[in-house]
């Protein structure tokens, strides 16, 4: 019997709090990432040589500045902390998946929620940061104040979209899988494990870029990266 | 598709936690140190042109400095060949005056053997022609001649000029003077009287005479007193030959000298 939600799975409960597999996998996934990261710049070298794994997060933070370069025209510092914690982290998570016995923790909805909701408050405290509260809140008002409403609406529309979109596609990726060991257990399973895969990587890039498209665009005045962005979704 | 509101907020706690995590661990120190690396990159770029500026400064410095050394050594070349070239004329110039020199010294040289040689090959030509002359008459003379000469002689006293005269009448004003009258042959005593009867008549009284046979006068009769001689003999015909040959060869050698010695001044 194949668990849709690693939710479902908890291996130490005491009253409302309950250790599940999301939480726990989540830990080893950050448990990777901080071992990792910190390995890594343990021991950061200037000049060649450079280590491997080094180069792996050059690069990784390297390309990641470049993105959010281009989305937000301006120094990537401020963003790159959340954006690149995001990508790093979903990406992260999904590529595990290929660990037997691993469930992705993107694959709970509990997990994109918890995600899509640190970018709904993400978005005014980035806002307030560069614009001021006043400066944030005039343009829920813009073009009109008319459109104060479709702006309250779409904060919480997009915060939605935006944690089932990657649920979704995780979610669906898992049971996919699941149906078709029952079907056809050999072969084709592995190519949809490499597809889940690509898919997990695309999922990680869309939800930070979103993220960071939702975050900038109320930083700045330029609504229009806003409305070219969300289309292709 | 339930939703575990404890999930949520654990998960919203767990990636604050990784996001404060990631930042201290991974994007503060690699993005220290990408700004780092490019500072230096920057820096050695920086530095890379600068000496890339100094180098070609250099090169042109040295660049300078060749094109001046070539154009030094160019001009020393030229100024040692023309030195060369005045050293070698000079020299030329010296070793043709010496050469010349040389070939004037033997020039002379050899004139002057030559005239000492043409000088006493004349020398002893006068004195052989002398001496043949001298055999020569000595052999001719005899009785015949003899007589001519004394015929000669006494013709010689009856012409004799005014001056002569006189000095012989002077000769005999002092009493006891003997004129002596030598001849390489014997005069006879006929002749001897004609001669003391015309000096006689010249001095106005008596006379002596003294008769000399003197082999040296080759040929002929000479009277003397200390200041006046009277005669024919060839000597002094001989002797003022030999004298005329000498004084003639005397002035040829020394025109001759003076000759060559003008051809080596010019």
């Amino acid at each position: 019997m194949v668990e849709l939600s690693p939710d479902e799975i908890v291996f130490w409960k005491w009253g409302f709090v309950s250790i599940n597999e999301t939480i726990v996998f989540t830990w080893a996934v950050m448990a990777l990432l901080v071992f990792l990261a910190w390995f890594t710049t343990r021991r950061l070298s200037v000049e060649p040589p450079i280590s491997h794994w080094q180069n792996l997060f050059e690069t990784l933070i390297g390309y990641m500045d470049s993105q959010i370069q281009g989305i937000a025209q301006m120094s990537p510092d401020r963003y790159l902390p959340f954006s690149g914690t995001l990508f790093l982290f979903i990406s992260v998570a999904n590529l595990l998946d290929i660990v037997p016995g691993y469930r992705t923790p993107t694959s709970s909805l509990s997990t994109t929620t918890a995600l899509a909701i640190c970018v709904f408050f993400a978005v005014p405290i980035y806002g307030v940061a560069q614009a001021g509260i006043a400066g944030y809140l005039r343009h829920y008002a813009e073009p009109s104040i008319l459109m104060l409403p479709f702006h309250i609406i779409g904060e919480f529309s997009r915060t939605i979209a935006l944690a089932v979109r990657l649920f979704g596609n995780m979610m669906s990726e898992s049971m996919l899988i699941a149906i078709l060991l029952t079907i056809a257990p050999l072969f084709l399973p592995v190519l949809l494990e490499l597809l889940g895969l690509l898919i997990g990587q695309v999922q990680a890039y869309i939800f930070a870029v979103l993220a960071t498209v939702y975050i900038v665009s109320a930083s700045s005045n330029d609504r229009k990266i806003v409305k070219d962005s969300e289309g292709g979704t | 598709m339930q939703i575990d509101y404890f999930t949520i907020v654990a998960q919203i706690i767990n990636f604050l936690i990784l996001v404060f995590l990631l930042r201290h661990f991974l994007y503060r120190p690699v993005i220290m140190a990408m700004d780092e690396r490019e500072q230096k990159m920057v820096s050695r770029l920086k530095d890379a042109e600068q000496k890339i500026k100094e180098a070609g400064q250099e090169t042109e410095t040295l660049r300078r400095m060749k094109q001046e050394l070539q154009d030094e050594r160019q001009e020393m070349l030229v100024k040692s060949t023309e030195e060369v070239r005045v050293l070698k004329t000079d020299l030329t110039e010296k070793a043709r005056a010496e050469v010349e020199a040389s070939i004037a010294d033997w020039y002379a040289s050899i004139e002057r053997q030559k005239e000492s040689i043409l000088t006493e090959l004349r020398l002893r030509t006068g004195e052989e022609i002398y001496a043949i002359s001298r055999r020569a008459l000595q052999d001719l003379a005899n009785e015949k001649l003899e007589a001519q000469i004394i015929d000669t002689f006494i013709q010689r006293l009856h012409e004799m000029e005014e001056t002569e005269q006189e000095e012989i009448k002077e000769f005999y004003k002092t009493s006891g003077q003997t004129i002596t009258v030598r001849s390489t042959f014997e005069i006879p005593d006929e002749t001897r009287g004609i001669i003391l009867e015309t000096m006689r008549n010249l001095a106005g009284k008596e006379v002596k005479i003294k008769f000399e046979t003197s082999p040296e006068l080759i040929s002929g009769v000479e009277m003397s007193t200390p200041d006046t001689r009277i005669g024919w003999n060839i000597a002094s015909y001989l002797d003022t030959l030999k004298a005329d040959l000498s004084m003639a060869f005397q002035e040829r050698a020394s025109g001759k000298l003076l000759t060559s010695e003008e051809k080596k001044n010019e």
